[in-house]
């Protein structure tokens, strides 16, 4: 489509926008109380929700005791594993501009280093001198993955408008009756990627042999935009080459990964964690440097 | 998780509609960070106006506060029924708004 096409629904867009904002503003302004908490409004609409940043007591909030009171009780940190490590002086930042094909070895061993001090895991590129398809790409939403025969998507804890595959992953079910589904298949689900295993340069002469090595490999999927971080495991193969993506994520891996707005994806560093004796849990962990 | 509702803010009908457009990515990503902050405006509006004028300092300052705490669903819930049905209907008329701004 033409600049031009483009700006002409620019112009319509924004112009739907000024009218929601001002529909918002004449309503609040129609209270017939005015509270103190007007800067807040003002600051929260200012705020884009794809990219909110990190939360902030409001002054208001320091002096008033009844609404201490109700943030203390009604809202409680969401459960992240934190590790708080030495700063040090690569800046996964360097990735948002890069092209793919600008990543080098070099580059990828240095991010890979980075977070494994970062975190206190091991990240490597490779293990058995089995190299992943990518380390450095775009990754899409997928759906839920069916567990056991009969799972539906109501049964799932999160996200349920995400949908369910209509089909089993690449490995199949992850128990076969409900009964046999442990926490650990639950959250291998929760917390899984598909990558284009069918990519790899050996898959058609040892596919066998790798189909069984890749399943639940521990992986670590990194979004250079906002640091944000997640082990997961591969139970899945896919996307397809066409949708130019190279990666898949689980809706709660998007979710950690703050990939859950307009496109659903993004550009995403992965990585193996080399965890022979499994003491890395799934799920998000967090960059907090000191 | 950036904010609380954000499980409805799938937009999939207005995601292959812009796909069907065939403008750069950077375009389109433009064009839905406009229609998901007027989805958020509209939200809000919709909460403020449901819920009762002495609650409306105290949601602005948890929205403000913890802005991605799914127990702001609770909160909302205890003091206006059915919000998470409101919210995504609002969502879907709101969605529909902007697919009939690419019309010609």
């Amino acid at each position: 489509m033409p600049s031009s096409d483009f700006q002409k629904l620019h112009k319509r867009f924004t112009k739907k926008h000024r009218q929601k904002t001002k529909s918002l503003w004449q309503k609040y302004q129609n209270a017939t109380t005015r509270f103190a908490a007007a800067g807040a409004l003002s600051a929260i609409l200012t705020l884009n929700p794809l990219s909110l940043p990190s939360p902030q007591a409001p002054k208001e909030l320091q002096s008033g005791r009844e609404n201490q009171q109700i943030l203390a009780t009604t809202l409680a940190q969401p459960k992240v594993v934190v590790y708080s490590t030495q700063k040090s002086e690569f800046q996964l930042s360097q990735f948002i501009n890069l092209q793919p094909k600008e990543v080098n070895a070099e580059i990828l061993n240095q991010a890979a280093g980075f977070l494994s001090q970062k975190f206190g895991l091991t990240a490597t590129t490779t293990i058995d001198n089995i190299n992943l398809p990518i380390y450095f790409g775009w990754i899409g939403a997928e759906q839920h993955l069916q567990r056991f025969p009969g799972d539906s998507v109501s049964l799932h804890d999160e996200f349920q408008s995400s949908g369910i595959a209509p089909h089993v992953g690449a490995w199949g079910y992850f128990a076969s009756t409900p009964s046999k589904l442990t926490n650990d298949l639950k959250l291998k689900e929760e917390y899984y990627v598909a990558i284009q295993t069918f990519n790899l340069p050996q898959w058609n002469k040892d596919w066998a042999k790798l189909k069984e090595w890749f399943k639940y490999r521990k992986i670590i999927v990194v979004n250079p935009q906002n640091q944000r971080a997640v082990v997961a495991v591969v139970a899945d193969a896919g996307p397809a080459d066409w949708t130019g993506k190279q990666m898949g994520g689980s809706p709660e891996v998007m979710d950690r990964l703050g990939l859950t707005f307009g496109f659903r994806k993004g550009q995403v560093l992965m990585f193996y964690v080399d965890d022979p004796k499994d003491q890395i849990p799934l799920g998000e962990i967090k960059v907090e440097e000191k | 998780m950036t904010i609380f509702y954000e499980q409805f803010l799938t937009l999939q009908n207005l995601e292959n509609q812009l796909d069907s457009k065939d403008l750069a990515d950077q375009g389109k990503d433009q064009l839905m960070q406009i229609v998901i902050s007027s989805l958020h405006h509209e939200v809000i509006t919709l909460i403020l106006s449901e819920l009762p004028l002495h609650s409306h300092q105290i949601f602005l300052l948890l929205i403000k506060t913890e802005p991605q705490n799914p127990k702001l669903w609770e909160w909302l819930e205890e003091r206006i029924k059915g919000i998470k049905e409101k919210i995504a209907e609002k969502i879907t008329i709101i969605e529909q708004e902007f697919i009939e701004e690419l019309k010609d």
